[in-house]
């Protein structure tokens, strides 16, 4: 919740400028900004064919109807969103999103045409007690419950420890590899090997310039999902050139 | 002397498209006198809100339009 529609088109026309087609032909960007912006930034981006895409941060799991202040899927897709956030954190604690909700709403982002990104991820008590893989897991039980084959190779999954986001306090690599490799193994459970081989998980929480790199070398990592630096549009632009370091 | 408001809340309906058309259907069918006489406000859905807002000021209508919902929070993380 930060940047209104006109700070929103300054901070996406300064990402666009720090980035070339060398960097969208290494590494898919895309900014998920609030419901209020997302008119503008489409207008942006179309009018100046850029190659960032972009998102919503959540959706009703709902088609329509009397459901005052939330948003179809069918609104952000008209609006050309390629993503949908689903399940983040912030919605699972503030707003009280189950699983079984989360659920709904990937498939609603599915229906629409939206890739979903589906958040996972324990609070720091789970972490403590050594249970974050098996909690992780239940959710990504809960949330793919019954989707077909085809639907899963659409999906892509962040891992976001609830502890590490927004304090400063980031997880090791080897913290992320480990909850993603396990995420990847589910995957080929309740999918398949190839679906599994393919799909994206991202990490999430305190990712900055200076540490992107070292997460992005873990096997499992394949991008992230990046908060409060994603607002700094010269920061982002160091994050996505990740791969050119070192 | 209250002056009657009346408020269309569109809950989860209409895509931004929609949305233009249904409200430029709307301010054809009213007058001065009925912006004299009562204060009409159009409630549309977050994603909305900007193309409404461009169509109002742009063509200065005297409609207004709200929100659905706002957060308690200022700013900050809060998906």
């Amino acid at each position: 919740m930060n940047l209104n529609h006109l700070e929103a088109i300054a901070v996406a026309q300064k990402l666009v400028y720090s980035l070339n087609d060398k960097d969208y032909d290494a590494v898919d960007v895309t900014i998920i900004p609030p419901f209020t912006d997302i008119r503008s930034i489409q207008t942006l981006i179309d009018g100046d064919r850029l190659r960032l895409t972009y998102g919503a941060q959540d959706l009703s799991p709902e088609a329509n109807g009397a459901f005052t202040g939330d948003i179809s899927g069918a609104m952000l897709h008209k609006l050309g969103c390629t993503f949908a956030v689903v399940g983040h954190s912030e919605r699972r604690s503030i707003h009280g999103e189950s699983d079984a909700l989360v659920n709904r709403k990937i498939k609603a982002a599915l229906a629409h045409d939206m890739i979903p990104i589906f958040c996972v991820g324990e609070e720091l008590s789970v972490r403590e007690s050594g249970a974050h893989v098996s909690h992780v897991i239940r959710q990504i039980r809960g949330g793919l419950e019954g989707l077909t084959k085809p639907e899963l190779k659409k999906i892509a999954i962040a891992y976001e420890p609830v502890w590490a986001i927004g304090t400063g306090k980031v997880a090791t690599p080897e913290d992320a590899q480990e909850v993603c490799a396990a995420i990847r193994e589910e995957i080929e459970n309740i999918g398949s090997p190839e679906i599994a081989a393919a799909m994206r998980i991202l990490y999430g929480g305190s990712v900055k310039a200076s540490n992107v790199a070292e997460i992005m070398a873990k096997p499992d990592v394949d991008g992230a999902l990046i908060g409060g630096a994603s607002l700094d549009p010269e920061e982002f632009a160091k994050i996505v050139k990740f791969y050119a370091q070192g | 002397m209250r002056k009657p408001l009346m408020a269309g809340n569109w809950k989860m309906n209409l895509n931004h498209l929609e949305a233009i058309a249904v409200a430029q259907k709307l301010v054809y069918s009213l007058n001065d006198k009925d912006y004299d006489a009562v204060d009409v406000t159009i409630i549309p859905p977050f994603t909305d809100i900007r193309s409404i807002q461009t169509l109002i000021d742009g063509d200065r209508l005297r409609l207004t339009y709200g929100a659905q919902d706002l957060s308690p929070e200022a700013n900050g993380a809060f998906a």
